[in-house]
């Protein structure tokens, strides 16, 4: 089976976080201008890639700053080669940052004031509740358990959450410390319906909890997507 | 199958990323355990999580999204997880390195969890 369209209207950052969390083998081909990509996905993967005379994660890097261009997702597929290890949630962020880094040193100075202007936390939160199926609700809360930005379906008491959900993490945070495990990057607690999911926000005392539908949502992606907002609510922080 | 044997059979399975699994009660004592990493004090462990595992089943039911299965505590470190057994009387607690791949631990924890439940004297 073959799906076809536009990287205008399909992100390849999507395209991959698909076809990687299906764990299918496929043959990504992209278009962009008169140059032709292949990608490989084996077992939740990208495992190959190819460009020109360039293979491997370097490729990857390449194809990501293609906004517009045409894709062909073929499965079944089997890779030719094996070029590429990492796994593809650390290549994603890794080229994405790439990405980033390429557009900063590119923009003129009145770009960058604009960019320097924190987003607002509320809109960051209403977008990663686009971003995560079965979204319940997300929350930048302080160790006092009070929120500060929140974003939540309707009917959720999203105040107790926060004051429950603070009560908890101090005490991980409290026993981890006690066993010298190291710091705490992440504490999820799944119950019968949901993901509730809580990501230290760094250099902060404040934590970026989101609650999701656990028969809706990727667990890969819950977290990936933790990752990614955290880094934008953190620059978003007033100071 | 002895508890002690099932938990054996799953340090194999972790291919030496297992730092230390128990089964504990909910006064935080373990009834079994495996200590793969001399240096981590698995007594002191079972017990703290104990705590976590109690105060994490009131908080579920606290925001009404349904009764606790596990708690995952990811650290520079290593990877915790607690997951509640059976009726609940019982926590089984596994620390895994950070070579371990996470979604694999899951997978086994799903396959052992009836099996040790089912090994517990009651």
């Amino acid at each position: 089976m073959a799906i076809k369209g536009s990287l205008s209207e399909m992100s390849l950052p999507t395209l991959v976080q698909m076809t990687c969390q299906e764990g299918t083998r496929a043959q990504l081909t992209l278009h962009h201008g008169d140059q032709e990509a292949v990608l490989y996905f084996d077992g939740g993967n990208i495992v190959h890639a190819a460009l020109e005379d360039q293979t491997g994660e370097e490729v990857v890097y390449r194809v990501l700053k293609w906004q517009e261009g045409d894709f062909n997702l073929q499965a079944g597929v089997p890779p030719p080669d094996s070029t590429i290890v990492t796994p593809w949630s650390a290549l994603l962020m890794d080229g994405l940052q790439q990405v980033d880094e390429e557009r900063w040193d590119l923009a003129d100075d009145f770009m960058k004031e604009e960019y320097e202007m924190p987003e607002n936390m509320r809109d960051i939160l209403t977008e990663l509740g686009e971003q995560v199926p079965g979204f319940i609700a997300a929350s930048v809360v302080g160790m006092d358990g009070l929120g500060i930005a929140q974003h939540a379906i309707s009917g959720v008491d999203v105040e107790a959450i926060n004051a429950q959900m603070t009560l908890l993490i101090k005490l991980v945070d409290t026993t981890v410390k006690k066993l010298d495990s190291g710091g705490i990057e992440d504490f999820l607690m799944t119950t019968e319906h949901a993901y509730l999911l809580i990501r230290f926000l760094e250099g902060s005392d404040y934590y970026l909890g989101i609650a999701a539908d656990k028969n809706k949502v990727n667990l890969g992606g819950l977290r990936l997507n933790s990752r990614v907002f955290s880094g934008r609510i953190n620059a978003a922080m007033p100071r | 199958m002895s508890l002690q044997k099932i938990l054996s059979e799953f340090q194999s399975e972790m291919s030496g990323d297992l730092i230390s699994t128990d089964v504990v009660g909910m006064d935080g004592l373990a009834i079994a355990g495996v200590k793969a990493d001399p240096n981590f004090d698995n007594s002191a462990a079972a017990a703290r999580f104990a705590m976590v595992v109690k105060l994490s089943t009131r908080v579920a039911d606290k925001v009404k999204m349904g009764a606790v299965e596990d708690n995952l505590v990811t650290t520079d470190q290593a990877y915790i997880l607690t997951r509640l057994l059976g009726d609940g009387s019982y926590y089984w607690g596994v620390a895994v390195t950070k070579d371990a791949t996470l979604g694999v631990l899951r997978m086994l924890m799903n396959d052992y969890a009836d099996r040790l439940w089912a090994a517990i004297p009651h």
